[in-house]
């Protein structure tokens, strides 16, 4: 008598339970911030993971370092030490002009900008999926990261903190397909949403009205709005606009100012802001 | 051979920090782990199994919880299928039905991918999936290698 369900039917059915599971926890993972404690969890527990992945590099430091002769460190320390002048200047300067720009906002009545309290962090690794433009940084939270924190560099925007650990955290690139920026155009204060479109050195705007006035070389900052960033960090450089004919929106495309590829440090503005 | 050792060289492999330019040309050592283990020692591990290492993946790859586990399932059910028949034929043969596999796989990665939002581009995709497939014989060999030095005979010569 043949038996009732054969061997390759219980697999089939195995697979429907297994793909129904995936799918349900994929719709869960996606739509709600429910499963965060438990991708914290693992990736806590995947630290002595990572750290051997992490050492033979950690050991190629260590070595160039102990190699280096001391008339090349006499000679980056001067480096350094010039460096640290021009930059102690530069700060005498931005003092100035940050009390200008404190009392003019008093003149305006404007509300006076959350100082911002910047971390820095090194980049441990890049996500080895070609599709996920997600970095992790050697401060997790334990020094204060959280979510949602917004990561910068010293040429502007990187992204946001995405899932923090004790040691670590992720850092969602602003190129990433699923990310979303509200941004305005710096000269005419004309907003709208920068997409991540999956390339690091693309983002794109892609419901500006018909009549937006945007001109190549334009630079895009954060608008503040939503919460997330505060307004006026430098994002992105307009380097094309595609006008379609009979279409009613005009796709901005744009480069971001952070070398994203080739980050190594960056920084984390670990300041709490009201939602 | 010790499934955890195999699972944490291959989570190893995944966790590499490789420069930005050489990710495309990374193969899916994950994949490769699940194939192996649903290929050469099907009974030894099962769809639960498959969905439970497919979680850490999901962390050190950075995708959303669930799509490994789509991608595994599909991947063991498969192999599951045609394992008797292609454990016996020579390794270009088995290269290039793996190839067929992967590239099916990675229509399934595609779908999940647009699930969660992200736009793939077809190019690297396919170069991902396809040199995920050319690494199968190195790998293969390489745990083969392991299995004999550690008394794990049950894998024939092909």
């Amino acid at each position: 008598m043949r038996p009732l369900f054969s061997e390759t039917s219980v697999v089939a059915v195995r697979l429907v339970i297994a793909l129904s599971f995936s799918l349900a926890v994929l719709f869960i993972d996606t739509r709600m911030a429910v499963l965060e404690p438990v991708r914290q969890t693992v990736k806590t527990l995947l630290w002595p993971v990572e750290k051997i992945t992490q050492a033979p590099l950690d050991a190629a430091a260590f070595g160039s370092e102990w190699m280096a002769t001391q008339a090349s460190l006499r000679t980056r320390l001067t480096q350094l030490a010039l460096e640290n002048e021009r930059l102690m200047t530069e700060q005498l300067k931005l003092q100035t002009l940050r009390a200008e720009n404190a009392e003019l906002r008093r003149l305006l009545n404007v509300r006076e900008r959350i100082n911002e309290q910047l971390l820095q962090a090194e980049i441990q690794r890049l996500s080895n999926d070609p599709f996920i433009h997600q970095v992790t940084i050697n401060r997790g939270l334990l020094a204060g990261v959280r979510a949602g924190q917004p990561v910068l560099s010293a040429d502007g925007l990187v992204g946001q903190v995405l899932t923090p650990y004790p040691h670590a955290a992720d850092v969602l690139l602003m190129t990433d397909a699923t990310h979303r920026l509200p941004v305005q155009l710096t000269r005419t204060r004309e907003r709208g949403i920068a997409d991540g479109t999956g390339r690091l050195d693309r983002l794109e705007m892609r419901h500006l009205p018909e009549t937006v006035d945007v001109v190549v070389g334009d630079l895009l900052e954060t608008s503040g709005l939503g919460g997330r960033f505060q307004a006026g960090i430098p994002v992105a450089r307009v380097v094309e606009i595609i006008r379609s004919p009979g279409q009613p929106f005009v796709r901005v495309l744009a480069e971001p100012l952070a070398p994203l590829g080739r980050l190594s440090l960056v920084m984390v503005d670990v300041v709490e802001r009201a939602p | 051979m010790s499934f955890f050792l195999t699972y944490v060289l291959s989570l190893v492999l995944m966790t590499a920090p490789i420069p930005e330019t050489w990710i495309a040309w990374w193969p899916h050592w994950g994949i490769l782990f699940a194939l192996w283990w649903g290929l050469m020692r099907n009974h030894r591990v099962s769809m639960v199994s498959m969905l439970l290492v497919s979680i850490p993946m999901d962390v050190v790859v950075g995708t959303a919880f669930g799509f490994h586990g789509l991608l595994l399932s599909v991947l063991f059910y498969v192999v599951t299928l045609i394992g008797p028949t292609v454990r016996r034929v020579n390794w270009l043969r088995q290269l290039g039905v793996v190839t067929v596999v992967l590239w099916l796989l990675s229509a399934v990665g595609y779908w999940g991918r647009t699930l969660i939002g992200q736009e793939p581009l077809l190019g690297p995709l396919m170069l991902q999936v396809t040199l995920t497939a050319l690494a199968w014989p190195l790998f293969r060999a390489l745990l083969e290698g392991v299995a004999r030095m550690t008394g794990d005979y049950e894998v024939t010569d092909t």
